[in-house]
């Protein structure tokens, strides 16, 4: 509930079935309307849900088009005309930041990066990147955010 | 004028509107809060008729928000709240010390007018389209979203506040500087105990609350950063300052409702109050330890782990006391001489549902469970057996026994213990059933909800419906027996206290002849006649 700051929560769905998902704090006019369902799978059933879906692959390839489409790729991809920080291996590990101070590069700071970019600068790097607060939708927010992650285990290939 | 009782001792109704006897100023606010409790009733009636169909089929979402929200800032801050002090206490507060009034008779009828300046802002702010925050005006929702009229209401809220920590000042200083020669601390009633308690909290815990309401205000009207973090201010920072209030508050709306049962436990089971320090001092000590819990409140609100951890202590440490006052009424009954009168039963009713209330609020407060069941109907249910089953049946239990003393009429016994029955029963057809939904998973301030969860709202409403006629009956028998009731004698429960030691009803100054105290209180035995506190 604190502006700011993600909460993650693993669930591990002991039968299969229909969960429901409530918004739990009071929100506003429509806050009884504010729900939608986890659905539990036989890890078959899931594979073949999977494969039906019309924009096959996973959450990390999503966000690997939407890198492309948005432009990213022009300042954090290979050969890109501004000098902008490495994604490859960044997750997880430490980054000096401009001001002396360091912190992790979590989900909460990948999310932060892309929307409020000026508020936390990479130690060495100018603040260039322009805020992609009105440009990305939630959903492709968490999928720009899992396909930086699905490159923590690659080296910077500059 | 010696034959004149304080209704009778002037008929004009200026003399009630500008009136400084306790007792009238007593009548005037049981006027104020009937209305109100009828008012906030009304919209609870609409919400559980709306929840019997699971699609949202009766009102939309923004008139079910206003009608959750009206129904809880009505009931909480202009019923449970002022209830049993402003009405029983007013009354029965200089009888039992054998005082001829309160220490501030102008301040307590300055505190009348307020409480119905505050109500009044409430309503209007109601009828001219509502609240939709819900009763707790959590930020950042009634500071930046909301579409209701929040300021008016808060102000209503604002203004009504006052008049809470006027009555608690008099009451303090009452109860220090008014009690009658003989009556020492150890010898006052326990309602005075629990009244001496509540008025302490309502003096300490209530500014905050103003000063909480206050900053909601200008950050909602001048857009100053207090509570928004866009602004720079903290959001947590709302509901440490709204909880370390409505915590206390809690305590505020129970306490009284206990004293009411220890006297009543007492006369009804012709016994002491088994461990009368005990009893006394819990009271105390669950004011104090009330000002220590409110983080249980935000065990998900992210307060640090550590935070949580204290207040889950404290929270358990709490109960205790409350304990001791359960576990006290029951030892008073054994062995006791019980009598099943209206005001027994709804004493005897408080005791269940209070410890059923009070036992589901340990589930809360315990850390896992609590993240569980947060903002569903457990809560819900919880707070309902302790406000509802608790506070409201004992303003019922008190009201019905000094009934005879506060209008000299008798009212019908046997329609009396069927309305004390029909509310037991539809309380708990309306309440029990809400356990289970939020055991189940079903959200609060809900009104479009999951089609299982649909039968055990139909409960749920069937015994609201029950549960209003309860609510309703002792208007007529009670309005009734103001006509057409036997005169009532001045002790008709053969009672100890000093209130039952002067005419039904009381003449204006109350007592006669001065009062000498010379015993304690519930000195009763089961083979002989009772002796009065001033005998």
């Amino acid at each position: 509930m604190v502006p700011g700051r993600y909460q993650e929560l693993t669930i591990e769905a002991l039968r299969v079935g229909t969960y429901h998902l409530f918004c739990a704090e009071f929100c506003g006019t429509d806050h009884a309307r504010m729900g939608g369902q986890i659905i539990a799978l036989e890890s078959r059933d899931y594979a073949d849900w999977l494969a039906r879906q019309p924009n096959a692959g996973d959450l990390a390839s999503q966000g690997a088009a939407l890198f492309r489409a948005l432009g990213c790729s022009g300042c954090h991809g290979i050969g890109g005309s501004v000098r902008a920080p490495p994604l490859e291996g960044l997750y997880g590990k430490p980054v000096p930041l401009s001001d002396g101070s360091t912190v992790t590069a979590d989900d909460r700071y990948l999310r932060d990066s892309i929307l409020q970019p000026d508020r936390q600068i990479v130690a060495g790097y100018e603040p260039k990147m322009p805020s992609f607060a009105d440009r990305v939708s939630e959903d492709e927010l968490f999928a720009l955010i899992a396909y930086i992650k699905s490159l923590a285990n690659r080296e910077s290939l500059r | 004028m010696s034959d004149k009782n304080y209704i009778t001792v002037d008929y004009h109704l200026r003399s009630w509107f500008t009136t400084h006897d306790h007792k009238r100023i007593a009548i005037l606010y049981f006027a104020g809060i009937t209305l109100f409790f009828f008012i906030g009733g009304a919209a609870a009636t609409m919400m559980r008729f709306e929840l019997v169909h699971p699609n949202g089929y009766f009102v939309t979402s923004d008139v079910y928000n206003r009608l959750f929200t009206m129904h809880g800032v009505i009931m909480v801050w202009f019923f449970l709240i002022p209830s049993i002090p402003t009405t029983l206490g007013n009354f029965v507060v200089p009888l039992m010390i054998g005082a001829r009034d309160l220490a501030f008779p102008r301040l307590n009828l300055t505190s009348w007018y307020l409480f119905m300046i505050g109500g009044a802002l409430t309503l209007y702010a109601v009828f001219i389209g509502g609240i939709d925050t819900g009763w707790t005006f959590y930020t950042p929702f009634s500071t930046l979203y909301s579409n209701g009229y929040v300021v008016i209401a808060v102000a209503g809220v604002f203004v009504a506040g006052f008049s809470s920590i006027l009555t608690g000042l008099n009451f303090i200083v009452t109860i220090h500087r008014l009690r009658a020669p003989g009556l020492t601390w150890y010898r006052l009633p326990l309602f005075l105990w629990s009244l001496y308690a509540t008025s302490v909290i309502l003096v300490l815990a209530t500014p905050v609350l103003a000063m909480t309401l206050f900053l909601l205000a200008i950050e909602r009207i001048f857009g100053v950063g207090i509570f928004d973090p866009s602004l720079g201010g903290d959001p947590l920072l709302y509901q440490h300052l709204f909880w370390f209030y409505s915590h206390p508050a809690v305590y505020i709306m129970i306490l009284p409702g206990m004293g009411v049962v220890s006297e009543l436990i007492a006369v009804f089971s012709r016994k002491a109050v088994f461990g009368y320090k005990f009893v006394a001092w819990s009271s105390m000590a669950i004011g104090f330890v009330g000002f220590l819990v409110w983080g249980h409140h935000m065990f998900v609100s992210g307060q640090s782990v550590f935070a949580s951890l204290v207040f889950s202590f404290m929270s358990f440490i709490v109960a205790v006391p409350s304990a001791i006052k359960v576990f006290n009424w029951t030892a008073t009954l054994h062995k006791g001489w019980v009598s099943f009168d209206a005001p027994m039963l709804y004493a005897l009713a408080f005791i269940g549902l209070f410890t059923i209330g009070g036992l589901t609020g340990l589930f809360l407060a315990c850390l896992a469970y609590d993240v569980y069941v947060t903002d569903t109907y457990f809560v819900v249910a919880h707070f309902h057996y302790i406000m509802v089953g608790g506070m409201v049946t004992a303003y019922f239990g008190g009201l019905h026994y000094w009934w005879p003393k506060i209008t000299g009429r008798l009212y019908h016994e046997i329609w009396a213990r069927a309305a004390a029955i029909l509310i037991f029963c539809g309380f708990n057809l309306t309440f029990f059933p809400q356990f289970i939904l939020g055991a189940l998973g079903m959200p609060r301030r809900y009104h479009v909800y999951p089609p299982e969860f649909q039968v055990w709202n139909v409960f749920s409403s069937a015994g609201a419906s029950i549960l209003a006629l309860g609510y309703l009956l002792p208007i007529f028998y009670l309005g009734w027996s103001l006509f057409f009731g036997r005169k009532a004698p001045n002790n008709p429960w053969q009672a100890t206290g000093l209130e039952w030691q002067t005419t039904s009803p009381p003449p204006p100054h109350n007592f006669e002849e001065p009062v000498v105290v010379t015993r304690a209180p519930y000195d009763y035995t089961l083979d002989a006649e009772a002796q009065p506190q001033n005998a």
